[in-house]
């Protein structure tokens, strides 16, 4: 069982607004989970290097030179609310 | 419904055109889709104008290869200009997007005809499809069974005749797993053989496209019109690509194989266990070499994948946030319209993974989760390619089980991850790996795996060529 509050901390950081009952059940699921990957957690792997990914032969790095890119009206298409140029969000400060 | 190849002879010889073969998949949409709903969105317009578009070159004699004229689905994860791409989610709403993904574009290129975009777990998280945002798809085989997942829908309308193949997306096992369920053939390939330039990220270092084919053959043309390094992603390998035909026609007789036994314990239904026994005695009578292999740290495969897939994915859907794509849910402030837009646009199971990424990379439980599962992929490469020092392929099942039912795992998250228990280690080692029909067992599909070592597709689909031809007696 996760620690009661765990799930509520974690859709904080998450920016996750849960809906009423949501959280008691994720709380309940995480616990499971959580519980099922301890095994993983007592192997002694201390001396074992970390692979983070797998790519053989990679491309590597583009040449770094200009070229276009999207342009703005393909880039700002699918934005709920635009004002020009510019994608329009909520404010963010209390003077906003 | 006949295979790629199949059909490319007809259009070559003229006893078709791609606009009939374009209406046949629309028939066959027409009659299952109410029933087994394999698309999220349809183009039944724009498939018929490229058909005849295709139809004229071939008579004007430009025909653009074995693609052109074919009809085919796309996963709706992959980007395609101007055509709704969903991701199965409501938080991308209508979204239309302004390029196409490099195995796309590759594919229009070659002149195939896409007759819509399928249905999957949203952002390809899950094992069954049950958890798209517009509702499940269903196993044609058995309508109430699932199709698997994720790419259930790309497995369905394959697996119905609704399209001659598919692309889907791995990052666990979302293109093998529904292929063993709907009895049709999947392939992960070798991370970084494929440009993922355009498919919406899920889990960076596992990520894959992949294929689904009516047979082998088909899946080894497919990959090759898709495989090659792509310098839109910094991630896909710059090596050459083999001629996976030949290796087809070649067949696997003269390689060596294992099955560890790490795959065929409890936990695999015994008469899946049953059928893979079968056939690797059919492959060793075909001359076939047969030899002991072990992987001991297999079982702690599906634990580090539960780390690192929800950690990787708690960071790329952090994009999602109702201010570029999708619809907002207006809050006070910022902050509270990101909550808002996310906690609405996003379902359970993305949730869930969601919490759990950000727990795993939270201050404090970095090292003993996420590092820790890091060092495990480690150990899981390492005893792969040892084993790939001893044996050229190995088999194994694909599955656990046959599909189970709808609703049967929905509450219960552990046991519908365990249906990828024997697919996610070849995604944390970055193999390749097929999944082809066996014999089936009661009435349902069941999937044998054949892996392969790094970029070594060749070895896979010669071994995958001779598995199909001895499981199919």
């Amino acid at each position: 069982m996760a620690e009661h509050g765990l799930v509520q901390r974690l859709a904080a950081l998450a920016r996750l607004e849960l809906a009423e009952g949501e959280a008691d059940r994720l709380e309940r699921d995480l616990g499971a989970i959580l519980e099922h990957v301890e095994r993983l957690r007592a192997l002694p792997l201390r001396d074992v290097g970390a692979t983070y990914w797998t790519a053989e032969a990679a491309q590597g790095m583009r040449e770094d030179v200009s070229r276009s890119g999207l342009d703005v009206e393909d880039g700002l298409g699918s934005a709920a609310a635009r004002s020009g140029r510019y994608l329009l969000v909520p404010g963010m400060r209390e003077d906003a | 419904m006949e295979s790629l190849y199949t059909a490319a002879d007809r259009l070559e010889r003229g006893e078709t055109s791609s606009e009939q073969l374009v209406r046949e998949a629309l028939d066959r949409v027409a009659s299952r889709e109410e029933e087994l709903h394999a698309f999220l969105t349809l183009l039944p317009e724009g498939s018929l104008e490229d058909a005849k578009e295709s139809d004229k070159r071939r008579l004007g004699g430009h025909r653009r290869g074995l693609f052109d004229g074919i009809p085919w689905a796309a996963k709706d994860n992959l980007l395609t200009e101007g055509v709704r791409t969903t991701a199965a989610s409501k938080i991308l709403g209508d979204y239309l997007p302004p390029y196409s993904s490099t195995a796309v574009r590759r594919l229009d290129e070659q002149g195939a005809v896409l007759v819509g975009k399928t249905n999957l777990d949203e952002f390809a998280m899950g094992s069954s499809t049950e958890y798209s945002a517009y509702g499940p798809s269903r196993n044609p085989v058995d309508p109430s069974r699932v199709p698997g997942g994720s790419s259930g829908g790309s497995a369905v309308a394959v697996a119905a005749g609704m399209c001659h193949f598919a692309l889907g997306s791995e990052t666990g096992g979302s293109v093998r797993q529904p292929a063993a369920f709907c009895g049709v053939v999947g392939v992960k390939p070798s991370y970084g053989r494929v440009s993922r330039y355009g498919l919406i990220a899920f889990a960076s270092s596992l990520d894959q496209i992949g294929t689904l084919t009516r047979d082998v053959r088909d899946a080894a043309a497919v990959l090759g019109a898709i495989a090659g390094g792509d310098p839109m992603d910094q991630t896909s390998a710059a090596s050459p690509v083999p001629d996976y035909l030949a290796a087809v026609a070649e067949g696997g007789r003269e390689l060596s194989f294992g099955v560890p036994p790490e795959y065929m314990r409890e936990g695999v239904a015994p008469d899946v266990r049953a059928e893979v026994e079968r056939v690797a005695a059919a492959l060793e009578r075909q001359g076939m070499r047969r030899r002991e292999v072990t992987l001991p740290h297999t079982e702690y495969a599906l634990d580090a994948y539960y780390i690192i897939a929800p950690a990787e994915a708690s960071s790329n859907l952090s994009r999602f946030d109702g201010m570029r794509y999708g619809p907002r849910a207006e809050g006070q402030d910022l902050v509270e319209s990101y909550h808002r837009s996310r906690g609405q646009g996003f379902g359970p199971e993305v949730k869930r993974r969601i919490l759990l990424g950000t727990y795993v990379l939270s201050a404090g439980y970095y090292d003993t989760y996420y590092l820790q599962a890091q060092r495990l992929r480690t150990l899981l490469r390492q005893e792969f390619l040892r084993a790939f020092e001893q044996v050229d392929v190995l088999l194994t099942p694909t599955t656990p089980t046959t599909a189970f039912r709808l609703g049967e795992h929905t509450q219960d998250p552990l046991a519908m991850y365990m249906a990828d228990a024997l697919t996610i280690p070849a995604n944390l080692a970055g193999l390749p790996a097929i999944s082809v029909p066996g014999r089936p067992i009661g009435g349902l599909p069941v999937g044998l795996q054949v892996m392969a070592p790094p970029l070594r597709e060749d070895l896979m689909f010669a071994a995958a060529a001779t598995v199909e031809e001895v499981a199919a007696r």
